[in-house]
């Protein structure tokens, strides 16, 4: 039965084999991966904010379990946090756990750790006179943290943030392991019947380099946007 | 300064969450639910398999799903379930892990049975069989026996039987060494590596070896048989013992109406 | 006789300073970590209202220190502060965390009822009834529940990052993913339950109400700041938002006012420092001097009954402080109650109702202009003016500067 027919062999040129008749089967996959890369940033930024500034807090109470998290997280790899969250979910809830939702939050809550690093620093570059102006006029600390603080912490931390994005796309590629038929997963999946490395492999990376070049425009994009007039200029 | 006013209405809210949630929560973990239960509220059998093993399952570039033998039966399972079907496609050694956990219903992978994995899952009645395993080898090799492998280079699918039976015959009794044995978790990476000269010889189940020679088009060759007598088996977890036993109504049924015939002519 | 409108009793402020130990090895095993800086050692004071004093002393002697002690950007050790008769500052039998108890308690008990039902009742595993009953999982095992709950959360944390502005954003997320949920949901009373959940839990994050009562003093800090304007050596404008805004943002915030009234009154401050023109700049656009006067304007904003000053001109170029000072001399002519913290002796001289002269940690001296400058009694004032008039008077040669003030032999 004729389902498919395989080239001759490894490195024979004139094999018929052209990656960009199979484009169409990249359709699903590029949006499993968009995806897991957008929820996956989502997830890690909403972590990040509130975990920098846990970790910036006076309240032990609250900064020793942002830390906590941030050293586990960062300290363990992210295979090993997918296949937790995957089998844990699924044993905790006693119904088979959805691989694409685990590969969000195994890859959010990872890139979550690195965001609170990411944003405790930004704040922490603040001049310490911006809280001190905002609490002499009566603002409590929340306040001067969500009003003066943070949107300037945010612009500070556009360029390491928009590395760790691309990071995140990077590592969406981790959850072909689970069976989330992404990029990475298709690649394998269609060299394991065609058996062309080089071109398909190749492909499947220029797919993630369209992704993250996307990202870093964006990123771009909006540090041009929110640039503040007089302010750390040294363009 | 606000305090009192606002702080008696939290309280009150506290407590209707509370309410809310037990009375939601007594409604749902009550009993507890069995396998073919569960599969029919969620509407599919989840099958666990691993591509890259011809033709019980491997993807189809043209309609980008994978198909095989395994998946057909799967698909006649699940029709008199009257559930649709969800492929999950892991590596070989995750299927075990997975069905006992329960991110998967059933294991049809061509799992041999063996009496290790019944202490861990319990497998249906056989419903393909016997096979051996093989030496796949490249066209130009004089690979020919099992002596002929000794201190070359091996691949094999991990956590299959092949992989056993290189560790039992070949490196516990010293004829290869340890760190010459790659072991994939896709059967198709080690047909890769074997293509690109990584290793001299695959082992890998004989009805899957022959069919790749036939497909490869003279790359590939099946060099030698070890006979090894396996018979396959669906698996499903322990406590699935309802599930186990529908499948192996389904199978004889197959076998009874023709049908398992049909799916033999079309694959092999 | 004018009312006491700021009082400070026997103010001590300690730092805890590092100690420096001899060799490498010694530090590791030697116990003592900190030795303590004494700054304050008991100040006492009395300011009226509508009177105009100036601090001056030499640098680490305590001035700016006492001056953050008022409005307690910097807690005292000991001593109290009083601002209208009221105590801000100080000790007092208040408990230190008075939480807003009620619903704390209710919450955990809340919880370990659950819990406590779920385990015994429902023979859940301890790690199951753990989850479930803090609410962290919720009961119906829907993994888009969870899902909706994280996007719901990470919505929650990036509105709050993102401010007024961007909030249609963050809400248009919720909603969706809310949507979302809804349509993939199993059942409808873990849907509600877990909405309720979410905006249960947004509610008290944003009310902020389970939050501490300030340690010493029984009024809310920030309500008395919001009375004392505060102007900064280094200014401390918000760089991100324009002259205008900076004003308006406490108005908004802290009064409570809505944006015309903010924006209007905002334009009348700095109007009255004349800056009305660059409302629309932002501060790196402006020079030193525009700068310190928009922070002027946004105290003056707030309408403060008292107005502190650290010392303002200390970080500008002399050609630019004129114009800060011809705005202080304004404000104190109008009656404004200010403390100074300076080193302009010149305008010391003009605007000063009294001066004081904080030195290793106490007011050593206290008195008129008259009195402070033409016959200081203590011989450390006496050093402190000489040395200051010297440096003064090697700065300017012949020139007889215009309308800075500054003393001349």
């Amino acid at each position: 039965m004729d389902v498919w027919s395989i080239p001759q062999a490894i490195g024979d040129t004139s094999s018929q084999f052209n990656i960009l008749e199979h484009v169409g089967l990249f359709f699903n996959p590029v949006i499993m991966t968009v995806l897991i890369s957008v929820f996956a940033i989502i997830l890690g930024f909403g972590l990040g904010i509130v975990g920098g500034l846990a970790r910036v807090s006076r309240l032990r109470l609250v900064r020793v379990p942002a830390t906590a998290y941030v050293d586990v997280v960062r300290g363990t790899p992210l295979l090993v946090q997918l296949f937790l969250w995957y089998f844990g979910l699924t044993i905790g809830l006693g119904v088979a756990m959805d691989p694409l939702v685990a590969s969000i939050i195994a890859v959010g809550v990872h890139s979550g750790a690195y965001q609170s690093e990411i944003v405790r620093g930004g704040v922490n570059s603040i001049p310490k006179g911006q809280e001190e102006a905002a609490r002499a006029t009566g603002m409590t600390h929340l306040q001067a943290m969500r009003f003066v603080i943070l949107p300037q912490a945010l612009r500070l931390i556009l360029p390491p943030l928009s590395n760790e994005f691309v990071i995140v796309i990077k590592d969406s590629s981790l959850a072909s392991v689970i069976a989330v038929v992404e990029i990475t997963a298709m690649a394998g999946q269609l060299n394991g019947t065609y058996f062309q490395p080089f071109e398909i492999f190749i492909f499947a990376a220029f797919l993630y380099l369209c992704l993250t070049y996307a990202t870093s425009f964006m990123m771009r994009a909006l540090e041009r946007k929110y640039h503040i007039p007089g302010y750390g200029d040294r363009r | 300064m606000l305090g009192n006013k606002k702080g008696s209405l939290k309280i009150i809210g506290v407590i209707l969450v509370a309410a809310l949630l037990s009375t939601c929560f007594i409604g749902c973990l009550g009993a507890e639910k069995s396998a073919i239960d569960k599969i029919r509220s969620r509407g599919t059998l989840i099958i666990g398999t691993s591509s890259g093993f011809v033709p019980f399952e491997m993807f189809n570039a043209s309609s980008g799903q994978i198909e095989g033998f395994d998946i057909d039966i799967g698909r006649k399972i699940a029709d008199r379930l009257h559930v649709g079907i969800t492929i999950r496609d892991l590596g070989f050694n995750a299927l075990v892990g997975s069905v006992i956990v329960g991110t998967v219903d059933v294991i049809i992978a061509g799992m041999t049975i063996t009496p290790e994995r019944n202490q861990s899952i319990s497998f249906s009645n056989s419903y393909y069989g016997p096979a051996d395993q093989a030496i796949l080898v490249k066209s130009s090799s004089s690979i020919a026996s099992v002596e002929g492998l000794y201190g070359k280079k091996i691949a094999v699918n991990l956590a299959t039987t092949g992989d056993f039976w290189v560790d039992a015959e070949l490196v516990a009794a010293g004829h290869v060494s340890a760190s010459d044995v790659k072991r994939f978790p896709y059967a198709y990476t080690a047909i890769q590596d074997l293509l690109s000269g990584g290793v001299d010889a695959v082992i890998i189940d004989k009805p899957t070896a022959d069919k790749y020679v036939s497909l490869n088009a003279g790359a590939l060759k099946d060099s030698f048989t070890i006979v090894t007598n396996e018979y396959y088996g669906i698996a499903v977890r322990k406590s699935a013992g309802d599930l186990k036993d529908f499948i192996n109504v389904v199978l004889a049924d197959l076998v009874h109406s023709g049908e398992m015939q049909q799916l033999m002519d079309k694959w092999f | 006789m004018s009312e006491v409108l700021l009082e400070a009793k026997e103010l001590k402020k300690e730092f805890q300073v590092p100690v420096k130990t001899e060799g490498r090895f010694r530090r590791l095993f030697t116990r003592k970590r900190y030795d303590v800086l004494q700054v304050l050692k008991g100040v006492n004071v009395k300011i009226q209202k509508g009177e105009v004093v100036v601090v001056i002393g030499p640098s680490g002697g305590g001035k700016s220190t006492f001056l953050r002690c008022i409005n307690r950007l910097t807690e005292p050790t000991s001593g109290e502060v009083y601002f209208e008769g009221v105590k801000i500052a100080g000790e007092s039998p208040v408990n230190r965390f008075a939480l807003n108890e009620g619903g704390l308690w209710a919450l955990i008990g809340g919880v370990i009822g659950l819990m406590v039902g779920l385990i015994f009742l429902f023979d859940v595993s301890l790690l199951a009834g753990l989850a479930f009953g803090t609410g962290l999982v919720p009961f119906l095992p829907s993994p888009y529940i969870i899902g909706f709950l994280v996007i719901a959360f990470a919505a929650l944390g990036i509105e709050s990052a993102l401010g007024s502005y961007e909030k249609t954003l963050a809400g248009a997320l919720m909603v969706i993913s809310g949507l979302a949920m809804l349509f993939i949901l199993e059942t409808i009373p873990t849907a509600i339950s877990a909405a309720l959940l979410f905006i249960g839990g947004i509610r008290v994050l944003r009310r902020g109400r389970i939050k501490a009562r300030d340690t010493p003093g029984s009024s809310d800090i920030n309500e008395v700041r919001s009375h004392m304007g505060m102007v900064f050596q280094s200014f401390n404008l918000f760089m991100h938002l324009t002259a205008k805004r900076n004003v308006m943002l406490a108005l908004e915030k802290v009064r409570g006012m809505n944006a015309q009234e903010a924006e209007a009154r905002a334009l009348q401050a700095l109007t009255q420092v004349g800056l009305a023109e660059k409302a629309n700049s932002h501060p790196g656009e402006l020079s030193g001097g525009q700068q310190q006067r928009v922070a002027i304007a946004r105290a003056l904003a707030m309408d403060p009954k008292v107005m502190l000053f650290d010392e303002p001109t200390s970080a500008l170029d002399p050609e630019l402080i004129g114009e800060v000072l011809d705005v202080m001399k304004r404000l104190a002519n109008s009656g404004m109650t200010m403390i100074i913290v300076t080193h302009e002796m010149g305008f010391a001289r003009e605007v000063a109702d009294r001066v004081l002269f904080i030195d290793q940690g106490v007011i050593a001296e206290e008195g008129t202009p008259e009195e402070f400058f033409g016959n200081p009694r203590n011989e450390r004032t006496r050093q402190f003016l000489r040395r200051l008039f010297a440096e003064q008077r090697a700065e300017v040669p012949d020139i007889q500067p215009v309308g800075t003030g500054r003393a001349t032999p």
